[in-house]
This record gives structure tokens, sequence and C-alpha cells, in this order.
């Protein structure tokens, strides 16, 4: 590969969402198409880029972006086989979400405000993805945070606001404790890049205990936009924002920013062998396993469609925090290829909650009677995520929570299989209930607010089309899971790699 | 090429799934009844397991598909096991299509929801036959249970969403079991495709979960609850598959993943073997005094299945059983499938196909004796082979007084059988215009019940077991006489136990915890949100209000944004003037 290329491909990357998204500031309310070109330009332009460098990293190429900003204070864009996998699942769902976004805010006000920032939010994402170091990362991590609010309180309603500062509250809080924990390990070791396989295993003993100090503060930062209980209260709060906001906000960028997250510490910064020595391991698998279940027990309580999917969303983001946490490459396999299972499934479920309420006023799970009949297309894509979700085989999900339960037997903690079990049930416990509504139930007599639009089809197309594309994504991530270039294969190379194999 | 005949049989029902469904792109949404309902329904449902029975045809032994970037790896053969269950689930699955096609009858847009859940749960069954790794087990049977609650709940009676939530409940505790035995076999063996000889390290744990995940779906007591609720609950050409071929697959998945023949599983064959006793124990009084003819079914089902879990304990206590054994089983679960599923399609027939009095329903009254006469085993029948091919495990047992139970328990179906066409000579038929193709499908399904002794089983077979069926028949006809005289005596006994037996038992129990449940999710959603409630009106209080005093001024989010931004130009200044206290 070109020597030139190799270095200006990650940031090139980056660039190619945050110009576009800088321009579409500019551009005036109703310039609807430009709007839309410059949107697809961005999104088609970073599929491509992304494409080369999933090429490059297959061949084994290092790719590395680097800009002085101080002396010893280095902006480092790396691609490795991990940074890949999230980028690419950002870009290819950022595409999708951004089509419709432009279906479903068609005629909401400030649209260039939306779109401007929600091109911000995803180079923000991919940022983090590609990020060589700790400090790299915090400081895109904020720039989402930051970029990802205005999308929040986008409706201006007093809910909308409210949802969104407390939003900003968490966030805020969250990225100054990682941004203290970072600087504490700076000081400790000076500029250090990610490294597969970690780099403070040579720490002498006696830092241990700031180390384990640091871990406690990182993973607290993390865990705010993880939304690891008991610092998920955000969540179900920001659950005012438009649909592709929601999908974006828990599929794509910011509670898989936190997960990604805690796979770099854990994995790239510690050591995944280091960190289970220093015992961060097991107390990180408590969390995620009472994250699990306490996230599905409340999503289990709740009526409003979109709540019930946030909650689900705090259960499941911890399979990949689970993952992390036992010892052993099968277990890492499975965590990571949730983090792409889990984003294809819960963007699917989510655009179809916008489906719902964008077309038949329906909000709640108690409203779903009969939705299958009016809007089946819909209905078979959120079927197909929510049984993905319960790990269903052969949808995606299940290849995660076979490679988790296999993990956890190889690390010999058995009682994670425990874990899984009352998953698969509280999860069949708050789907299953659902599909049953939509399709054995009769229809109501009236929706609560049903939109006519002038079209054939059960919705508008491209409210209809991005569902049904990312339902098929899950059953072929499933279907075709050992075949070449899969989320499967890839994390299986990642694992490779982190462990040295 | 013909190996890939393999991949049709599974893959092409699921591809008619849809145009089965009449799920339709465009439509007319405005329109409540339009938009509802497909068109016409169109009765694809019918040709879903052709590919299924040309492969079990002919493919011969030993063909093998092997496609490594399919799922998590699947490979695909065909071995005298998996031919034999190949050949008569996909026969159960033909009449029973034949029948779901022409006979159901309701609004189009329900028939198309059952036909493809029919065909999801046909794709299911049969790729969990010809795969022969654990995963294709794993996804054919989640399939194939996940698609079947639908079945049984089709009707959207009281009864049938009771039952399905039943056996929902059981079905995915069975797979929640099953999925955690598999994981532990896979860490245990290394491999996803064990041979027997594999298999004989298993750890105890693994065992039991195997047991116990497959043991739902096989109606081992007290696992069994969900049967005898969802059979007689589903459609007829559900109930016919239900019984036929999907509790089945529980002793597929055992032959394959228990170390039947490697090596001497003394207590867990000894412990099958007295569960599959106790299974028939339950299951015959019970089913006795049941008045619905496909609950009667049901149990009789159960009690089958009970012997068969005997001889597959015997055979895995005693690894000299167990090729005759697991040879046995596989052909009395044939037989079994394929009279069973003729006889929960003849109760449909009885009811809806012809007018009382017709030809046709003294006709069709005759084939359900005849195949309750197979069912029960009677010489001639293909009971009768099927029942032959397990002597030989059940006289080799260690036990000796295995024989005199199996005896007892034959004589105690033969009362079953005849309890069920008391029951149904007596069943009131409603007579539907348009049930040649049904009756058709049916009646090849006889021919091959009628042909079976004499293609699969020994000729010496064929007049074997006359003693049993006849002190069963005897008996019967005893208390038939009995029963006409002095109806008075025994209606009591009738409806003793209701369907679900243990259910109605521990029925209040459950109720009781699942109130509990309900009340603490409640408890923990209202405290959830009265918290919920406090903490945003205090975090409104300190950020939301535009005060007017510096007190206020401060915590307004500019400020704080500013104080943020302090702190953490701060932060970075530290960490450029320090000098790393080790080197990187």
């Amino acid at each position: 590969m070109n020597n030139s290329l190799a270095t200006l491909l990650p940031g090139l990357i980056v660039l190619s969402s945050m110009v576009p998204g800088a321009m579409i500031f500019l551009v005036r309310e109703e310039s609807h198409l430009l709007r839309t070109v410059l949107n697809l330009f961005g999104a088609v332009l970073k599929l491509l880029l992304v494409g080369v460098m999933v090429w490059a990293v297959w061949q084994g190429n290092e790719l590395e972006s680097r800009l002085v900003i101080a002396p010893g204070l280095e902006l480092v864009l790396h691609a490795d086989a991990l940074s890949v996998l999230f980028a690419t699942l950002s870009t290819v769902l950022w595409l999708i979400t951004t089509i419709y976004a432009i279906g479903y805010l068609e005629h909401s006000p400030n649209r260039s405000r939306f779109f401007g920032f929600f091109s911000l939010c995803v180079s923000a994402t991919v940022g983090i993805a590609l990020a060589g170091n700790l400090l790299t990362f915090v400081i895109f991590y904020e720039i989402l945070t930051l970029a990802t609010y205005p999308l929040v309180a986008h409706r201006g309603t007093p809910e909308a606001t409210r949802g969104a500062k407390i939003y900003l509250a968490y966030t805020l809080t969250g990225g100054l404790l990682l941004l203290v924990g970072a600087v504490w390990l700076r000081t400790l070791t000076g500029p250090v890049d990610f490294v597969e396989g970690g780099v403070l295993s040579g720490m002498p003993p006696e830092l241990h205990g700031q180390l384990i100090a640091i871990f406690a503060l990182l993973l607290a930062g993390l865990g705010v936009k993880a939304a690891i209980v008991p610092l998920h209260g955000w969540l179900p709060q920001s659950m005012v924002a438009p649909a592709p906001v929601s999908s974006l906000l828990h599929a794509v960028a910011v509670v898989k920013a936190g997960a990604f997250g805690i796979v770099r510490v854990v994995y790239d910064v510690y050591g995944v062998t280091f960190a289970s020595e220093l015992g961060l391991l097991a107390v990180l698998s408590v969390l995620a396993s009472v994250t699990i279940v306490y996230g599905s027990l409340m999503a289990m309580t709740q009526d409003g469609l979109k709540t019930r999917l946030a909650y689900s969303t705090v259960s499941q983001v911890s399979y990949i925090a689970l993952g992390a946490s036992l010892l052993g490459p099968v277990a890492t396999i499975g965590g990571l290829v949730h983090l792409v299972h889990q984003g294809i499934m819960k963007i699917t479920l989510f655009f179809c909650a916008g489906n719902y309420a964008e077309t038949l006023g329906v909000h709640k799970v108690s409203q779903m009677d009969g939705v299958g009949r009016r809007m089946p297309w819909t209905t078979l894509a959120f079927t197909v995520g929510a049984l993905g979700m319960i790990g269903i085989p052969p949808i995606a999900g299940f290849v995660s929570k076979w490679y988790l339960g296999l993990g956890a037997v190889e690390a010999e903690q058995h009682w994670v299989l425990l874990i899984l079990a009352a998953s698969t049930m509280l999860n069949a416990g708050y789907f299953l209930p659902i599909l049953y509504r939509a399709w054995f139930r009769p229809l109501p007599e009236a929706w609560p607010k049903e939109h006519v639009f002038d079209t054939r089809f059960e919705t508008m197309g491209a409210l209809l089309w991005p569902p049904v594309i990312t339902a098929v994504l899950c059953l072929v991530a499933g279907l075709l899971a050992a075949a070449p270039f899969s989320p499967l294969e890839w994390a299986q190379l990642i694992a490779k790699r982190e462990y040295g194999l | 090429m013909t190996h890939w005949l393999l991949l049709a049989t599974w893959v092409w029902p699921l591809l008619l799934a849809l145009p089965a469904s009449g799920l339709r792109l465009r439509g007319d949404w405005s329109n409540r009844e339009t938009a509802a309902a497909p068109a016409r329904h169109v009765p694809w449902v019918a040709l879903g397991a052709l590919p299924a029975l040309a492969a079990a045809a002919l493919l011969p032994l030993g063909t093998e598909l092997a496609l490594p970037w399919l799922f998590l790896g699947t490979f695909m053969g065909l071995d005298e096991t998996s031919r034999m269950y190949l050949a008569f689930t996909s026969l159960v699955w033909l009449a029973a299509g034949a029948y779901a096609a022409f006979g159901e009858r309701g609004s189009s847009a329900n028939r198309g929801r059952f036909d493809a859940l029919f065909l999801s749960a046909m794709a299911g069954n049969l790729w969990l036959i010809v795969g022969q790794d654990l995963f294709s087990f794993y996804v054919g049977f989640a399939m194939m249970g996940i698609a079947s609650y639908g079945l049984v709940i089709h009707d959207g009676t009281v009864p049938a969403l009771r039952a399905g939530k039943v056996y929902l409940v059981m079905a995915l505790l069975g797979e929640v079991a099953l999925f955690a035995g598999l994981v532990l076999l896979t860490s245990d063996t290394g491999t996803t495709r064990p041979s027997p000889v594999d298999l004989t390290d298993l750890s105890p744990l693994t065992i039991g979960l195997l047991l116990a995940g497959l043991g739902v779906k096989a109606g081992m007591v007290p696992l069994h609850l969900w049967l005898p609720l969802a059979h007689p609950a589903a459609p007829v050409a559900a109930s016919a598959v239900l019984s036929g071929t999907m509790i089945k697959v529980a002793l597929l998945g055992w032959i394959r993943f228990l170390p039947v023949g490697a090596v001497a599983l003394t207590d867990w064959g000894e412990a099958l073997t007295l569960i599959g006793l106790a299974t028939m124990a339950l299951a015959v009084p019970v089913g006795l005094v049941q008045r619905d003819p496909k609950t009667i079914l049901a149990y009789s089902s159960i009690a089958k299945m009970g012997l068969l879990m005997l001889v597959l304990g015997l055979a895995l206590a005693q690894p000299d059983l167990a090729p005759l054994g697991v040879a046995g089983v596989v052909v009395y679960a044939a037989q079994h499938g394929l009279a069973k599923g003729g006889l929960f399609l003849g109760v449909g027939m009885r009811k809806h196909a012809a007018a009382r009095g017709s030809i046709t329903q003294a006709l069709i009254l005759a084939a359900l004796v005849f195949l309750a006469l197979a069912l029960a085993g009677a010489p001639l029948t293909s009971g009768a082979a099927a029942k032959y091919a397990l002597k030989p495990a059940v006289e080799g047992a260690r036990w000796a007084w295995i024989s005199t139970a199996v005896a007892i328990a034959s004589v105690a179906t033969t009362l079953l059988m005849a309890r069920f066409i008391w029951v149904i000579s007596r069943t009131e038929p409603h007579d539907e215009p348009a049930w040649v193709w049904p009756v058709a499908a049916w009646s090849v399904l006889i021919a091959l019940v009628a042909l079976f002794p004499f293609a699969v089983g020994e000729p010496e077979s064929w007049l074997s077991n006359a003693d049993t069926v006849g002190v069963g028949v005897g008996i019967a006809a005893v208390v038939a006489l009995f029963a006409a005289q002095r109806p008075h005596v025994l209606a009591p006994l009738i409806g003793l136990v209701p369907p679900g037996d243990l259910l109605a038992l521990i029925g209040p129990l459950l109720a009781a915890l699942q109130q509990m449940g309900r009340h603490l999710l409640d408890d923990l959603g209202l405290l959830w949100r009265h918290l919920d409630a406090t903490a945003t009106a205090l975090f409104m209080r300190l950020f939301g209000s535009a005060g007017g005093d510096s007190e206020r001024g401060l915590r307004q989010w500019p400020v704080a944004g500013a104080l943020w931004v302090g702190i953490a130009a701060a932060l970075l200044i530290l960490l450029l003037a320090q000098q790393p206290l080790v080197a990187g």
C-alpha cells in the first residue's frame, strides 16, 4: 500500500463526514436537495474509504495518522483490526440511518442543524474507533458528548430539554472521570499508544494500587456511556430524542463508544492477562452480569416501546463488557462480535419503533395489537431483531451468545451460563408479548394517529427500507457467520492478534 | 450434484414461507379489510416436504454435504438413523401439509400466518435431521420450537392461549438447558460434530442438561405438562406434526449427543429407564379418563415416548444392547410418527370431512380403528413389527422384570386406544365441503402404515404381540359392555384428572409465584419511577431554573461548562508539565 495513503487514510476517514457536516450547517433550511447530496456524499465516501481500510488491515498493513498538538501530546489515528470493526459498523449504519433520518424529518424544522450535528456525531464515533492512544480517545469521546446533546434536545420540548440536560450531566461527569484517569495514567507511563496485548504488564508491583484506582476511574467514565448499572440513568431519559437519534445513540455511537472504550482499556492498555491478574476482570464481569439482569427486569416493567428498547440496550451492551471480562480468546470473540450484532439488531428495532410512531402514532406496547397486519414488513423486521436479541438461531444474536457461553466455560466461569439463561428468558419475557400482540391480536378500530403517505407501501419508502435492510443484515450475519469477512471472522482475527496466537 | 438435495430439504420450505404467508409489499393500507387480508390463499404449504421425501428416497446412505461457510459451519449427511427420520418426518409433514392447505378453514390472513409458521417449523425439523453437527441441531430445534408456539395459539381461544403460554415457557426452559448442555459438550469434547467415542468423557452436568433440555420436548415426566395441553389446542394439521414428528427429535438428539454404545453409563441409563417407566405409568391412566380424543392421543404419545426412553436408557446402561436398541428405537419412532400423525389427522376428518352416516364416515372410522390397532401393536400391523424391533434390547436388559413391565404397558396402550375409539365413534361430525385432497393424502399415509411391517419388519414379527393386544382388547370389550350397560358407574371417572395433570396440582403454586413476580416487578417499576422523579426534580432544581442571584448563576450551564473546560485545561497543563514517572 502506498505510504502517503497509509498515513492519510485514517485522518481522511474522520474528515469525510466532518467536512460535509460543517458545510451542512451553512445550508439554508429549504435546500433539501443540497443537504441530502452533502449527507449522502459524506456517507458514501466514508464507506468507500473504510472499504479500502478493511482491505489494507486484512492484508496486515499499518495505517496511522499522527498530528503533534504540543510536544509530547499527539493526536494519533491508528487502524488496527479492532478499530476497523467499530469503524465499519458505524459507517455502514450511519449511511442507513442518514437515509432513514432524511425520511423521518421530512417536514420538521431545523434540519440543517440536525444533520450538521448528526455528521459531527459520526465523525466523533469514527474518531473514537480509530483513536490510537488514550488522549485521542478522550478528545473524540468529549466531542461525541457535545455533538449528541443538540440531537437529543432537537425537538425543543420541555421533556426534550430536560432529557438532554440529564444526558449532558451524566456524560460530562463521565468524561471528566475518564480524563482524570487518562491523565493520571499518563503521569505514570508517559505517552503510550494502544498496543494489542496491552502495555502495562511490565509495571512494577508497587504501582499496582494506582493502576487499580485508574482502572476504576476509567471504568466509571466509560461506564456512563456504556450504561452500566448504576450509571445508566440517562439512557431511558434520552428516549425523548427522535427515532433516528435513538437508533444512533443505541446502536452506533454513544453506548457503543462506552463499550468499545472498555474493550480498548482492557485489551490494549492493561492487557487482558494483566487485568485478570489485578483482579479487575472479576469486578467487571460481576458489574456486567448485574447490568444484564437488571436491564432486562426493568425492560419488563415498561409499556413505552422505546423505553423498553432502551432498557434492553442497557442489558445487551453489557454482553460486550462481559465478553471482555472473561479471560480467553473465545469469550473475547463473543464480546467483540456482539458489538456488531447488537448494533444491527438494535438499530432494526429502533427503526421499527420509529415507523410505528411516525406512521400510526403507536408509541406504547399496549397499542401494538394487530400492528403486524397493518405494517407487515416493518413487523417482520422487528420480529427478526427481537428474536435475535433473545438469541434464537440462526439470527446474529445467537452467535454472540454461543461464543460468550463457550468462552465462559473455557474460562471456568460456569455461572455465566446461568446469567445467559436468565437473560434469554427475560428477553423472551419482554419481546415475545410484543410479537404476540403484533401478529395475533385483532386490529383496533382506529390507530392513535395515522399518517397517510403518498405511497402504495405500508409507510414511506425511506422509512420502510432501512429496517428491512438491517433485518436482512441480522440474518446474513448469523447465517453466514463462518464466511469470510463476516463480523465473526473479523472478531476471530482480533482475538488472534490480541492473544498473540 | 444430488447431495445438494440435502440442503434443499430445509431451504425449500423456508423459501416457500414467504409466498405462503401471502404478505404483500404494496397494498391499499387505508382499507382495513384489504390491508389485513391477502387476496387469496395459495396452498404452497402442501409442497414443503417434497425435497425431503425425495432426499430420503433417492440419496444413497453416506451422502455428505459440507458447507463450512454456512452458519457456524454446517455439515449435512445421511446415515441410517437420519434417513429413517427423514423418511417418516417428511411423510407426516406432507400429509399434514395437504391437510393444512385444503382442510384448515378461516380467514386468508390467518391461514397465511399459519402456513408460514408451519413451513418454518418444518424447515427446522428437517434441518436438524439432515444436519450432523450440533449447531444444525440447535438451530432446527429452536426454529421448530418458536414457530410451533404460533401454531399452538393459532385459534386464539382461551384454552389455546393458556396452552401456548405453558408450552412457550417450558419450551424456552428446555432450549436454555439444551443450549447450556451443548456449550458444555463442545467444551468437554472440543468438537461440534461429536462421534460416540468423543462423548465418553461428558461431565454429569452436561448429561443432565441434555437429558432435561430434550426431555421437555420428549414429554418426559414431570416435564410433559405442556404436551397434553398444546397438542389438542393446536389445529389438527399442527397436532399431527407436533405429536408425530417434533417430539421424536428428542430421541434423535440423545442418540447423537449421548455416548450410546460407547461407554456404560449405568446410573444415567437406569435413571432414564425408570423415568420412562414413570412416564408410561402416569400417562396411561390419566389418558384413560380424558374426554377430548386429541387429549387421549396426546397422552398416548407421552406413553410411547416413555417406552422409547426406557429402551434408550437400557442401551445407555449396557453398550452391548446399543446397536440393536438404537435401531429399534428409530424404527419404533418412525412407526409411531406415521400412525400418530394419521390418527390426529383422522380426528379432523372424522369431525369435518363427511356427513354422519355416510359411507365416507364409516370408512374414516374403519381407518381410525386400523390406525389405533397399529398403534397398539396388533399382529400384522406396523405396531407389531416395531415392537419386535425393541425386543432384543428389552429382553437383554439386566433387570429381568423389564419385559413384564413392557408387556403390561402394551396392554395398557391397547386400552388407551380402545378408549380413543370409544370417544371418537361418539363424536358428532360437522360436515364441510371440499375434503378430497386431505382425504387423499391421509389415505396414502394409511397405506404406508399398512405396508410398513412388510417393508421394514422381519417376517417373524408379523404375527407377534397377539397376546398382549388380545388381553387389552378383551379387557376393553368387557369394560365397554359394562359402560354401555351401566354408564353411571364409570362416568365419575371421566374427567377426574384434567389435561396437564400435575399442572393442576402445582397450578395454584405457579399462579401465586406469578402474582408475586408481577407485584415485585410492579413495585420495582413504581419504586424506580419514584426515585427517578425525585432525582429529576432535584436535578432540575439545581440546573433547570434561570435564577437571578450569583449562586444560581454559577449553576447555569454556560458557567458549569466553563468550569468544566477549566478543570480540563488544568489537567492538560499538569499533563504537559510533569515528567513521566516511568518511561513508557
